[in-house]
């Protein structure tokens, strides 16, 4: 297994929060953080209150203040985690005749996407209007669409690609057939009887070798 | 209502005035209100009309890729649909089910152009499947965040994915 992603970036690094001085603060500020996801999850980012995520953690909204100046503050420290996670943890392996490695990936993509579901749904709604956060959301996007680029390349190089592949428009599409139906299963929770394995199998076959002639062009 | 299109796209749900809308359409806020209650109805009557026109423009293609074709040319044209509808998705239960059942009426058009040795699960799933790679593209694309490209060209990779994958066999 190969990793061809390997992504380097500073993420919203630029709001951090301030960084506690005391074991007791950490522990404050952890709670914070906690009671945010209970709050975003339940309210989403647009709803949520400093008072509420303070209520939330069982401390005066004045405590919560003394770490965050704002609900986007909490929320994008807690994107910023996740941002490295995702990096650290989302791969697109190669086998050794330089095709991708798909369900592995994906099934790790659905296991880190339900850990933290709350913070997607949160994401997501937060690309319209234009923020900081879905700069990330596209940076992150950008990240992804590269690694299969490159993947596809490499396989181009091995002559496993199929040579008339328009690879930039492939990948965008292979990104956008991860992305959306994760978050229109997980988060939305519109497919609820389609298993994780049926949908990672189709994955597969749409990055692999296709499904084949299924598709008619008569009309009905 | 191409008035009221054009200020979505510009200010987004929240950012989008009625008063503009009527300042733009050059008609009386009294002429608007006599049609729509609130922004949430006359959102609401735009996007009733941009699924309308998925859903004509689906059920009139002789083949799937130029339903895909469609779906993006159409949804060009409601850009300030897709993005206010992308903005409230998640806040309006009721937009919600609305843009829901609108996925599984389009699915089934879909669906329509795909079959055997596909079982009628696996059509269905790869239907939405392409319902939700669409959507995303279409919202992409109405944000600005990808360069707009042919739709014709979008919809040949679409389906050859879903004939061919990516490797040869």
């Amino acid at each position: 297994m190969t990793k061809v992603v390997k992504q380097s970036d500073e993420g919203l690094a630029s709001r951090l929060g301030r960084k506690p001085a005391s074991k007791r603060g950490l522990r404050t500020r952890n709670r914070i953080l906690e009671a945010a996801l209970v709050v975003f999850q339940r309210e989403g980012l647009v709803d949520a209150t400093m008072q509420e995520i303070g209520r939330q953690a069982g401390l005066s909204s004045g405590s919560v203040y003394r770490y965050f100046t704002d609900k986007a503050e909490i929320f994008a420290f807690l994107l910023q985690q996740l941002e490295s996670e995702l990096r650290e943890e989302t791969t697109l392996p190669v086998d050794d005749d330089d095709k991708l490695v798909v369900r592995p990936a994906v099934l790790r993509y659905f296991e880190l996407y339900r850990m933290h579901s709350s913070l997607y749904r949160v994401w997501w709604e937060s690309l319209e209007p234009p923020s900081e956060f879905s700069e990330a959301w596209v940076r992150m996007h950008d990240d992804y669409r590269r690694g299969f680029a490159a993947a596809l390349k490499r396989g181009q190089r091995a002559g496993v690609t199929a040579p008339d592949l328009d690879i930039a428009l492939t990948s965008e599409l292979a990104v956008l057939l991860f992305e959306r139906p994760t978050f229109t299963r997980l988060v939305l929770g519109w497919d609820e009887e389609t298993t994780d394995d049926q949908v990672a199998e189709m994955m597969e076959a749409l990055l692999g070798s296709g499904l084949g002639s299924v598709v008619s062009s008569d009309p009905r | 209502m191409q008035a009221g299109l054009e200020c979505f796209a510009k200010s987004g749900y929240t950012g989008a005035r009625l008063t503009d809308i009527v300042a733009s359409a050059g008609v009386t806020t009294g002429a608007l209100y006599g049609h729509f209650e609130s922004k949430s109805s006359f959102f609401d009557s735009l996007f009733q009309q941009y699924g309308d026109r998925l859903t004509d423009a689906l059920g009139e293609s002789a083949s799937l890729k130029e339903q895909l074709a469609s779906w993006i040319t159409v949804s060009r044209e409601y850009r300030g649909v897709v993005r206010a509808s992308a903005e409230i998705l998640q806040r309006r239960p009721e937009h919600a089910a609305s843009r829901r059942r609108l996925r599984e009426a389009l699915a089934g058009l879909l669906a329509w152009h795909l079959r055997e040795p596909l079982t009628q699960r696996d059509a269905r799933l790869i239907a939405r499947m392409l319902v939700d790679v669409l959507d995303q593209y279409a919202q992409m694309e109405a944000a600005e965040w990808i360069q707009r490209r042919d739709p014709l060209k979008v919809a040949d990779a679409l389906q050859s994915m879903v004939l061919r994958g990516v490797y040869q066999p």
